[in-house]
C-alpha cells in the first residue's frame, strides 16, 4: 500500500471521528430547536468530509452538495405532487417570500425551508474551517475545546441532558487529538511509517482513551461539592430570595387553574394541526372569576347555545370590519373534548351526528355526540379575522360602558393588596379612553424589564397573592403570570376583562398553495387576555413578552383625523433642531477644536462605540493574526519581484515569521544550521533551498537571484506553514 | 577535473592512511592553502607522520622530518656552511627545513633557540645563516607535533610564537572501528606507498592564488571581529586574540570555503574555524584554566553568543 492512500485511510479515520464529534453539535441543536430530519443533515455533513476526501474535484462536489441541499428542502417542505415543475415552483415561491421578509428587514418572516438552507450553508462553511484545521494545522484541540463547552454550556443552562454525550465527546476528541499528535510526529520523519507500524503507534492511544474512558464510566461519582451554580446566580440577578421553585410541572391544555404558578418543562409533543392562510391564536374558553391563586368559574351552571347552522361562534363584531372568511381545518392528535376556535370564528362545518354546543359564559364549544361530549379527530371552522375599528376604539370612554351586566368581568378578591390598585391607575390615569388604558397596561410589562421563563418560576408564598407577587417580586413568569395580571389591572382601573385560554399559533411547517401548515404542540399551550370595549366588542390583548397577540387593528381614521396626531410630531421636532442650529453657528465663531470637541462631546456615545468596536476589531484581530498573517503576506510578497532586494527582504519577514511561529534562531546559530532545523521540523528541504540562495546573495555578493519562481514557491510553501 | 576536486582527492588520500580523520586531513589541506602551518597536539603513536607523509605524497612535494631532541642546534634543523679544504670555501649544506613539506615532531623538547630557528622560517619564508638570508621553497608547510604529557625536561612555546600556527589540532584517537580497520590495513603493503601524486607542487601554488580569490564579505569580516573581540572582553580570558589572529582566521576561512566549493565565505565556515586559529592565541585566566575549563570550551561559548550577521549592513 503506498503512501497516498495509508493518508488517505488515516484521513477517513479522522474524518469519521470528525463526523462523530459534529454529530453531538447536531442532535441537541435538533433537539432544542425542534428541528427535524437530523439523519438528512447528518448525510450533508458527511457529504462534506467524505467527497473531498474521495479525491472528488471541487465543481463536483460543490454540485453534488447544492443538488442534496435542494433535495432535502423538496423533501421536507415541499407537499403535495413533486413533479419538476411544481418544485420550481415551490423554490421561486420561497425565493420571493424570503427576499421579500429579508428585504422588509422582517427577520421572523423567514420561512423553515430558508432557515434550513442557511443551516446548511453554515454546516457547508464549518466543514471547511474543519478541514484546514485537520489537513493544514494537524490540530483539532480548538474544535475539540469548542464542543466541549458548548455541550456543558447546554448541559448547564438548557434541558438538553449531555451525560452520555460527553463521555462520548471526550472518547472521540481525545482520540481525534491523540492520532493527529502521532501524526504531527511522523510529519517530522522523512520517511512515512509502514501502515501496520502506525496502527501499531495507535494502538497504546486507543486502549488508554478507551480504558479510562469505561473506568471513569463505571468508577462511583461523587456528589458534586458546589451546588449548581444557575439557581443561585439567577437570584443573585434577581437580588431577591424569592422562594425555591416548586415541583416543575408540565405544559400542556389543563382544565384546572385555580393553583397558577411554579416551573413548567417544555414540552414538544403535537396536539393538533391547523391549515389556515395566516398563524392564529387558537381560543378554547374564558375564565373570570379570580380566587388570588388562580381562575374558576362563577357559573355553576350554564346555558347550552348550538353553533353551526347560521348562528356563528365568536359574538359579531360591533364595529369594524372582518377580513373575507377562510377556513381552517384541524387535525387533532390529542383527545380534546372542544374545539379549538379562531378569532372571528362563524361555525364549525356539519359533522355527522355531532352537535356543537356553545357554553355560554366560558364561550368553550363541545361536539356532544348522543348526549355526550366527544372528542373530534378531523374538522374544520369557518372564520373570518377581525379588524378592530380604529376609530371606533378612539371614543371609547368610561362613560360608554354599560351599567349593568360586566358585573362577572369586574370580579377582584376583597383582599388584593392595594398596591396593585394603585398601579392599576398610575397606568391608567392619562389615558382618556378605555382602549388607550388597556393598551398602557398591556404595554407596562416589556417596557419595565418583566421577564419571559417557564423554568425559573417562584410559586407565591401561602397566602400571597399570584399576581401581587409576579407583579412586585419575581417580575418573572410566563403567560399566565402576565394575562392573570393584565385582568386584574384592567379590573382595578375598572374595564371588564377575561382571561382567556387556548393555543398560539404554532410553528409554520410547510405551505400548501395559499394556506399555512401549523403545528401546535403543547408548548403552545397560551393564556391572554380580552377587555371590553363598548362599541366594539370583546378584544384581545397580548401582555406577555415575546407574544404577538391575536386580532388585527383596522385604521379607519377618517383623512381629517391624521393632522390632529401628526401635527405634534413636527413641533417637537423642530425645537431641537433650531437649538442644534444655533450652538453650531455659536461655535463657528470660536475656534475650530472648541467645535471638534463638542461634535466630538455631542456623539460622544458614538465614538466611543466606535472606539469599542475598533478595539475589538484590533484585538480579535492580533489574537488571529497566525491565521491571516500568512496569507496577508503571501499576496503582499506576490505583487513583488523577487529580485535580491525583494528576496532578501522576503527572506527577512519568514525568519520574523518562523520565529512566531516558535522556531526561534539562537543568536550564534549561522542560517544554514537554523535552516536543517526548520526542515526537519517541517519536512522537505524548501529552507535550505532558500537559505543557499540567500547566503550566496548575502555572503557571496551575488546580485541577482536565479530561478526566482521556484524560490518564490519555497517561500510560500514555508510561509503558510508558520500559520499553522 | 578543477582544482576543487583535486585537493578533495588530496583529502582522500590523506584519509586512507588516517581512517576517520577527515576532519584533521581538510584542516591540513586548508592551511597548506592558507600558506599556514600546523600544530598537532597528540600522544605519539597516532599516524601524525603518516599523514604528513601521505599530503606531501599527494602533492608531489618534497617530505622532510626533524625529530627535535633537547641537544639539537639550530644550524642541525637550517642547515650549515662547511669549509671545503678542495675547493678553499665554506660550502651550505642545506639543513631538513629546506623542503616543502616539514614534519617537526615534538618540537616542544628543543631548546628556545632551536625552536626560533624554525619559527623564524616558518614566519619569513626565509632562514639566516651566517648572516645572509636564504629562501625557503615554496610552498612552504609545516606541521609541528607537541606531546601534551609530557613537561619533564621540555620548552613549551611562548605565546607569541604559537601565533606563527595557523591552527593547533588534537587528533585523539581513533574509535574501535577505525583501529580495527587500521590493523586490518597494516597487514599488506603499507597504504603510503600507493598514494598517487593528485597535484604537482606549481598546480598547488596555483590553486592558493584561487583561493585567495574567495570572496569574504563585509558581513562576515565583521563576525570575525566580533569573535575576536569577544575573546578579548570575555571575563575568563586574560589576553583575548590579536588582530593577527583575526587575518589568520580570515584566510583560513577562505581557503576552506574553496575547499567545500564556495566562491564566498559564510559564518559556518568561520564558526567552524575559529576553535583551531583562536584556541591557542588566547591566555586563558589562571581561575578558569583551574576550573578545567579549556579554550575550546571557551570559545564555543563565545560562538554561541556572539551575533551571526544574517541581514545585510543597512537594512533591518
Amino acid at each position: 500500500m503506498n503512501g497516498k492512500w495509508q493518508k488517505r485511510l488515516f484521513l477517513a479515520v479522522i474524518y469519521t471521528l470528525v463526523f462523530l464529534l459534529v454529530r453531538e453539535w447536531l442532535i441537541p441543536i435538533a433537539k432544542l430547536t425542534g428541528t427535524g430530519h437530523l439523519g438528512l443533515f447528518l448525510i450533508f455533513v458527511g457529504l462534506c468530509f467524505a467527497l473531498p476526501l474521495a479525491g472528488t474535484p471541487r465543481w463536483l462536489s460543490a454540485s453534488l452538495k447544492v443538488v442534496f441541499s435542494a433535495w432535502f428542502i423538496t423533501r421536507a417542505y415541499l407537499e403535495g405532487p413533486t413533479g419538476i415543475g411544481a418544485v420550481l415552483r415551490f423554490f421561486a415561491e420561497e425565493f420571493r417570500v424570503n427576499t421579500q421578509a429579508l428585504l422588509s428587514g422582517d427577520f421572523a418572516g423567514i420561512t423553515d425551508s430558508f432557515r434550513t438552507v442557511l443551516f446548511l450553508a453554515l454546516i457547508w462553511m464549518a466543514s471547511y474551517l474543519i478541514q484546514f484545521w485537520i489537513e493544514t494545522r494537524m490540530s483539532v484541540l480548538l474544535f475539540y475545546g469548542m464542543t466541549l463547552i458548548f455541550i456543558t454550556v447546554l448541559d448547564t443552562f438548557s434541558p438538553y441532558r449531555a451525560d452520555a454525550a460527553i463521555l462520548r465527546i471526550l472518547v472521540i476528541g481525545l482520540l481525534l487529538v491523540g492520532l493527529l499528535s502521532l501524526a504531527k510526529l511522523a510529519s517530522g520523519q522523512s520517511r512515512m511509517p509502514s501502515l501496520p507500524s502506525a496502527v501499531l503507534m495507535a494502538v497504546p492511544l486507543v486502549l488508554i482513551v478507551g480504558v479510562s474512558g469505561a473506568l471513569s464510566q463505571m468508577l462511583p461519582k461523587s456528589e458534586p461539592a458546589w451546588p449548581d451554580p444557575v439557581p443561585f446566580l439567577r437570584s443573585l440577578a434577581d437580588g431577591a430570595g424569592s422562594g425555591g421553585p416548586g415541583e416543575a410541572g408540565k405544559i400542556g391544555y389543563g382544565e384546572d387553574d385555580s393553583m397558577l404558578g411554579g416551573p413548567f418543562i417544555g414540552d414538544n409533543t403535537v396536539v393538533f394541526q391547523a391549515n389556515v392562510k395566516s398563524g392564529q391564536y387558537w381560543k378554547v374558553e374564558t375564565k373570570d372569576t379570580y380566587t388570588m391563586r388562580g381562575w374558576v368559574n362563577s357559573a355553576e351552571e350554564q346555558e347550552l347555545i348550538p353553533v353551526g347552522n347560521g348562528t356563528p361562534i365568536a359574538d359579531p363584531l360591533l364595529a369594524g370590519k372582518s377580513r373575507d372568511e377562510d377556513t381552517a381545518e384541524l387535525t387533532m392528535t390529542h383527545d380534546f373534548k372542544f374545539i379549538v376556535q379562531p378569532y372571528g370564528a362563524q361555525e364549525p362545518a356539519p359533522v355527522e351526528g355531532v352537535q356543537f354546543l356553545k357554553e355560554s359564559v366560558t364561550g368553550k364549544v363541545v361536539p356532544f355526540r348522543d348526549r355526550a361530549p366527544v372528542s373530534l379527530e378531523r374538522y374544520s371552522v369557518s372564520y373570518s379575522e377581525p379588524a378592530y375599528s380604529l376609530t371606533a376604539l378612539r371614543q371609547t370612554m368610561p362613560d360608554k360602558l354599560p351599567e349593568s351586566g360586566f358585573e362577572r368581568y369586574l370580579q377582584l378578591p376583597d383582599e388584593l393588596p392595594q398596591r396593585v390598585r394603585d398601579l392599576a391607575a398610575e397606568l391608567t390615569e392619562n389615558e382618556p379612553t378605555l382602549y388607550g388604558k388597556a393598551r398602557s397596561v398591556e404595554r407596562y410589562f416589556s417596557q419595565n424589564g418583566y421577564v419571559y421563563d417557564q423554568l425559573n418560576v417562584a410559586s407565591p408564598g401561602a397566602g400571597d397573592d399570584y399576581v401581587d407577587h409576579f407583579l412586585f417580586d419575581s417580575k418573572r413568569g410566563y403567560c399566565d403570570n402576565f394575562s392573570t395580571s393584565m385582568v386584574v389591572l384592567l379590573r382595578s382601573a375598572g374595564i371588564p376583562a377575561r382571561w382567556v385560554k387556548g393555543f398560539s399559533e404554532g410553528e409554520d411547517t410547510g405551505r400548501k398553495g395559499e394556506t399555512r401548515r401549523f403545528e401546535i404542540t403543547n408548548n403552545n399551550a397560551h393564556s391572554w387576555v380580552e377587555a371590553y370595549m363598548p362599541g366594539v366588542g370583546w378584544m384581545p390583548f397580548e401582555p406577555t413578552v415575546g407574544f404577538n397577540g391575536a386580532g388585527g387593528i383596522d385604521y379607519d381614521l377618517n383623512i381629517d383625523d391624521q393632522p390632529e396626531e401628526q401635527q405634534e410630531t413636527p413641533e417637537q421636532a423642530e425645537k431641537p433642531e433650531q437649538q442644534k442650529e444655533e450652538k453650531q453657528a455659536a461655535a463657528a465663531g470660536s475656534d475650530f477644536w472648541k467645535s471638534a470637541g463638542e461634535f466630538f462631546s455631542n456623539h460622544r456615545n458614538f465614538f466611543y462605540g466606535a472606539a469599542a468596536v475598533l478595539l475589538a476589531a484590533a484585538v480579535f484581530a492580533w489574537l488571529t493574526r497566525s491565521k491571516w498573517l500568512p496569507k496577508y503576506l503571501v499576496a503582499r510578497y506576490r505583487r513583488r519581484q523577487f529580485d535580491r532586494e525583494g528576496f532578501e527582504r522576503a527572506y527577512g519577514r519568514l525568519l520574523k515569521q518562523l520565529r512566531k511561529y516558535g522556531l526561534t534562531r539562537a543568536d550564534g546559530k549561522t542560517l544554514s544550521d537554523y535552516a536543517d532545523e526548520v526542515d526537519a521540523h517541517f519536512g522537505g528541504t524548501d529552507m535550505r533551498r532558500l537559505t543557499g540562495a540567500y547566503e550566496e546573495n548575502l555572503y557571496g555578493g551575488r546580485e541577482t537571484v536565479p530561478r526566482a519562481d521556484s524560490l518564490r514557491e519555497s517561500w510560500e510553501n514555508l510561509i503558510y506553514r508558520t500559520g499553522g | 577535473m578543477d582544482e576543487q576536486q583535486k585537493l578533495i582527492r588530496v583529502i582522500d588520500n590523506i584519509e586512507q592512511v588516517m581512517i576517520g580523520k577527515r576532519a584533521v586531513a581538510e584542516l591540513s589541506v586548508t592551511a597548506l592553502l592558507s600558506g599556514g602551518h600546523v600544530l598537532l597536539e597528540d600522544v605519539p603513536g597516532v599516524g601524525k607522520t603518516m599523514m604528513v607523509r601521505a599530503l606531501a605524497r599527494s602533492v608531489g612535494a618534497d617530505f622532510k622530518r626533524i625529530q627535535f631532541t633537547p641537544d639539537l642546534l639550530p644550524s642541525d634543523v637550517v642547515g650549515v656552511s662547511i669549509y671545503n679544504p678542495r675547493d678553499m670555501e665554506f660550502e651550505f649544506r642545506p639543513g631538513p627545513v629546506m623542503g616543502n613539506i616539514v614534519l617537526a615532531d615534538e618540537i616542544n623538547r628543543t631548546s628556545p633557540k632551536t625552536q626560533s630557528a624554525l619559527l623564524e622560517g616558518m614566519e619569513e619564508s626565509s632562514v639566516t645563516i651566517d648572516g645572509k638570508t636564504l629562501p625557503l621553497p615554496d610552498p612552504f608547510f609545516v606541521m609541528a607535533t607537541q606531546n601534551p604529557i609530557e613537561y619533564e625536561g621540555t620548552y613549551p612555546l611562548p605565546e607569541a610564537q604559537l601565533d606563527r600556527f595557523l591552527f593547533k589540532i588534537r587528533m585523539g584517537y581513533p574509535t574501535r572501528e577505525e583501529e580495527l580497520d587500521v590493523l586490518r590495513r597494516s597487514e599488506g603493503q603499507a597504504p603510503i606507498e600507493r598514494i598517487e601524486p593528485v597535484l604537482s607542487l606549481e598546480e598547488l601554488v596555483e590553486v592558493r592564488s584561487k583561493a585567495e580569490e574567495v570572496l569574504i564579505d563585509d558581513t562576515v569580516k565583521g563576525y570575525i571581529v566580533d569573535l575576536a573581540e569577544a575573546t578579548r572582553n570575555s571575563q575568563d580570558i586574560r589576553l583575548g586574540v590579536s588582530p593577527r589572529g583575526s587575518i589568520a582566521l580570515m584566510k583560513a576561512a577562505r581557503s576552506y570555503a574553496f575547499l567545500r566549493g564556495r566562491g564566498y565565505v559564510t559564518p559556518d565556515d568561520v564558526q567552524y574555524l575559529v576553535p583551531y586559529v583562536f584556541g591557542h592565541r588566547m591566555i586563558l585566566q589562571p581561575e578558569t584554566r583551574y576550573e578545567g575549563i579549556t579554550a575550546e570550551e571557551l570559545i564555543e561559548r563565545l560562538v554561541i553568543k556572539t551575533k551571526v550577521p544574517v541581514r545585510r549592513a543597512g537594512t533591518r
